[in-house]
């Protein structure tokens, strides 16, 4: 065992709470007031049961230190601003009185990417709710951000179209939290992950001003500054409105699934696949701990792989028949079209996390990736050394977002954590050997959760010498370092509260 | 009661598991889909509700008051993989917020009225005094059906209370009501006045025994549910087979009482396509979803289209005690949306099966009639004269 994995790791938390609780400062007097005038009258929460609700989002840590009545920073206030015209005006009164601003869209983040470590203030987005314009003939959709992923789907759906981004937390997360982690859907082998989506934004910058990017579909005329959000957690700006590429309502789904021989064969499979030049929609691998739980009756040691095509009947058959001439060179069993669909009717259901929880273990997920050339290395590494901690009971894995060059790898772990403190320490014992193996094995530590504050102590390491271009990119629009401070990376030059509160993870 | 299938653990469990998830059901929440703050949402009052049960959170009125910021729905519990029933995880915290005086004041003002008032709308004694000269020549003193119509419907709904007793005297079944009608109790015991509701509860039982009553008939889900699913828990047996009016004349109609399909009889030009609206105590809270449809289709001959939403997971329409005492503009917004996704069926009439649902949905109805089954069904089998929309 790697003896920097056995340390308790990064314990640095409760020091950097401390530390960030330090750089709290109370708000300006009149400011709640202001903000009610911006925003409207009760759109401005101050009371205790609203600042402990907005403490916390869907971070393992944050729920066990709910359930464990440990303290988590409460921000100051929260406001919901209803119009982009006033989350403009709130932000510019937060960021001219020098007050931390926090953007919440659904809470569903698992990396503790809104807690609001140095107080402040948090900008819920939800009462933007709208889709705007629905654009068949250029196939395009443009909402506002706060909409529920579901929501906009369902309207989508009305009218006949979709726009193919199906993430675990599409009931719960917000369109600007989809794109503000950099989210990716479950169906991203086929329409790609919200990064091949988003066609232009809009978004108010740290100091209150309204940016919007045109809507094209495809430009050569400098950086991209809509990119600039992806993935940007918050710290460069709250997005108000997004525009989407649209697909017609596929005709046809159907899935076949394969048993087969090994993990590395199933990669190795997957490859293939990808090298046809076809994209089902859907590319699920299960490691063997994973395919025995899954109740398909799939032999000791072997995987389970499952396939799901979606769009126009002529293609998804002939689709599904490309991938069975690959599968067939791997001697995998089929195992017919009926594990696809148990999985479509179950996929978003994750009440396994809580119900282990609640009994006083530790659950959670963590996902990363690597070129087609370093997975397997990457899958028997992180495995390995997250077994190898103290109080693990299981650690496995399944590849669930396919690409020509590479995949994802799908972590969950199981541990003994029958208090407070036991849990929250095997949970970062756990964390950290995965997040040292992965760089070691050359993944990169992050798929599509993001960074959030649970991962913020590798994101250096991640970015290696392209760190300082972001950096610098974010001191440049958040000069006074307001914006979701600690979060995404440290940066050591700003003068605001995110100057050191960034180390905390 | 509706008896999802399942896991089941206990409240305490079901509060942290709540607590633990990512707030999987938010979407379907009716008030988190209106109100929009993470502390109505189902894990936000799961989590408010454990710092209050463990005394982390100092228990106050403002404190207590996102409790009742819950429609009583249960759709999060329909839709929950670990058949969490939020609103039983946060009674016993609403129970001692009315003991304790820290419920909203609207919501001690409702209580007080009906405790003094012995009904919603109105001195009890009142209606019953207006009802039996109304309704005498459709009552039967003596009988073994008694037919309880609720004080909503008594008061609000005179033409639904016609309705059903002419669909009684259509199937040839002699039905009683009580001499004064009082509440059932059901408003307090959501609403956590617990020993109030059971004084109600213990009273109505004792009407029913005197009366000799076999068979106990109303059109509101919330009477029957308190009556089959809380008198148990509040210490009162009632001895009678209650059934709401739905289930009850499907159950006639099954045995041809009620002739039909419609067009058999004098049943009037068609009304056109209709759609139905699940109340939420009717369908999660007793199960009870295909009767009405039953009703709809195969005795008055009506063409049924379903909303997006239906069934099991039929969207709340704001009626409940707690959403429409505490947060009326929560409560009317959902109004309107259920309307708004009964007018994309395209039916030029909404059906519903509760005096609540009727109460919201009809001021929101914007040129789209809304019914109660049975003055739907009443008039499809003629023997209730139409009305306009």
């Amino acid at each position: 065992m790697d003896e920097a994995s056995d340390q308790a790791a990064p314990a640095g938390l409760e020091a950097g709470l401390a530390r960030a609780a330090s750089a709290r400062r109370p708000l300006p007097d009149g400011l709640v007031a202001r903000l009610a005038a911006a925003a409207g009258p009760g759109h401005v929460l101050t009371a205790a049961p609203d600042l402990r609700a907005y403490s916390r989002d869907s971070w393992t840590v944050a729920s066990l230190r709910v359930l464990h009545g440990r303290p988590l920073p409460l921000p100051d206030a929260v406001v919901l601003p209803g119009s982009t015209g006033e989350v403009a005006a709130v932000v510019k009164l937060l960021y001219d009185s020098g007050v931390p601003i926090i953007p919440f869209g659904g809470g569903s983040g698992v990396l503790g990417g809104t807690i609001a470590l140095t107080g402040g203030v948090i900008v819920d987005t939800k009462r933007l709710d709208r889709v705007l314009e629905i654009n068949e003939v250029g196939l395009h959709v443009t909402a506002q951000t706060g909409i529920l992923g579901v929501d906009l789907e369902t309207a989508l759906g009305r009218a006949g179209y979709t726009l193919g981004h199906f993430p675990q937390s599409i009931d719960v997360a917000t369109l600007g939290g989809l794109i503000a982690t950099r989210s990716a859907g479950q169906f991203s082998t086929k329409y790609g992950c919200i990064e091949d989506m988003l066609l232009a934004v809009e978004a108010v910058l740290p100091e209150g001003r309204i940016v919007r990017t045109k809507l094209t579909a495809r430009a050569a005329t400098g950086p991209d500054v809509k990119s600039l959000f992806i993935g940007s957690e918050g710290t460069l700006g709250i997005l108000t409105e997004a525009t989407l590429r649209l697909h017609p309502r596929p005709e046809k789904r159907l899935g076949q699934a394969y048993e087969i021989g090994s993990f590395e064969e199933g990669l190795e499979a997957i490859r293939r696949v990808m090298r046809t030049g076809f994209r089902p929609a859907v590319v699920r691998l299960y490691d063997p701990f994973e395919s025995a739980h899954f109740g398909e009756n799939v032999a000791q040691g072997k995987c389970l792989l499952i396939f799901v095509s979606e769009g126009p009947a002529r293609l998804v058959d002939l689709e599904l028949e490309v991938v069975a001439e690959v599968m067939a060179a791997f001697l995998a069993r089929e195992l017919g079209p009926e594990p696809g669909r148990r999985w479509l009717a179950r996929r978003n259901v994750v009440s396994g996390l809580p119900e282990f929880m609640s009994q006083g273990l530790v659950v959670d997920t963590l996902e990363v990736a690597a070129t087609w050339d370093g997975v397997t290395a990457l899958y028997q590494t992180i495995t390995e050394r997250m077994r190898a901690v103290k109080g693990v009971v299981s650690a496995s894995a399944h590849s669930s977002h396919s690409y020509t060059q590479g995949t994802n790898l799908y972590l969950t772990f199981l541990a003994l954590g029958p208090d407070g403190e036991t849990a929250e320490d095997v949970y970062q014992r756990i964390w950290r050997a995965a997040m040292e193996a992965c760089l070691e094995a050359g993944g990169t530590i992050a798929h599509h959760h993001g960074i959030g504050l649970q991962r913020v102590p590798w994101a250096a390491a991640e970015h290696g010498t392209s760190l300082e271009v972001l950096r610098r990119v974010r001191r440049a629009l958040d000069p006074k370092g307001l914006f979701n401070p600690g979060k995404l990376f440290a940066d050591p030059a700003a003068p605001g509260p995110g100057s050191d509160a960034g180390e905390v993870g | 009661m509706s008896d999802k299938a399942g896991k089941r653990f206990d409240l305490a469990t079901q509060g942290r598991i709540c607590v633990l998830c990512p707030n999987m059901c938010r979407y379907l929440c009716p008030v988190a889909s209106v109100e929009k703050i993470e502390t109505t949402s189902p894990r936000g009052k799961a989590t408010l509700a454990l710092g209050l049960g463990r005394g982390e959170i100092a228990f106050s009125e403002g404190e207590a008051a996102a409790l009742y910021h819950c429609a009583t729905c249960k759709i999060c519990r329909e839709w929950c993989p670990s058949n969490v029933d939020l609103p039983e995880v946060t009674r016993e915290l609403r129970e001692r917020a009315a003991r304790e005086g820290m419920a909203p004041p609207a919501v001690r003002n409702l209580a007080e009225r009906l405790i003094r008032d012995r009904s919603l709308h109105g001195p009890a004694a009142a209606l019953a005094a207006e009802g039996a000269s109304r309704y005498r020549q459709l009552v039967s003193p003596g009988a073994k059906v008694l037919y309880f119509a609720g004080c909503s419907t008594a008061t609000l709904q005179p033409r639904v209370v016609a309705a059903t007793l002419r669909l009684f005297e259509a199937a040839g079944v002699k039905v009683a009501r009580l001499q004064t009608e009082e509440c059932c109790g059901l408003p307090l015991d959501v609403l956590g006045f617990r020993e109030e509701a059971a004084a109600f509860a213990r009273g109505l039982a004792a009407a029913v025994e005197a009366g000799g009553y076999q068979t106990v008939v109303s059109g509101c889900p919330m009477c029957t549910q308190v009556m089959k699913d809380r008198y148990p828990a509040l210490g009162v047996t009632l001895r009678a087979d209650v059934r709401h009016v739905a289930e009850y004349f499907a159950g006639l109609a099954e045995e041809g009482a009620l002739g039909g399909p419609a067009g058999k009889r004098d049943a009037g030009p068609p009304v056109g396509v209709v759609t139905y609206h699940d109340p939420c105590y009717l369908g999660r809270y007793q199960g009870v979803y295909d009767p009405p449809r039953r009703l709809l289709t195969g005795v008055a001959g009506l063409a049924l289209v379903e909303m997006e939403r239906h069934g099991e997971l039929a969207a709340c329409c704001g009626g409940a005690f707690t959403t429409d005492t505490v947060r009326p503009g929560t409560a009317t917004s959902l109004a309107s949306r259920r309307i708004e996704e009964a007018g994309r069926t395209g039916a030029g009439t909404l059906v519903t099966a509760c005096p609540h649902c009727l109460e919201m949905l009809g001021p929101a109805g914007k040129g789209l009639a809304v019914r109660d089954i049975a003055e739907a069904l009443a008039e499809r089998l003629g023997v209730l004269p139409r009305r306009s929309a």
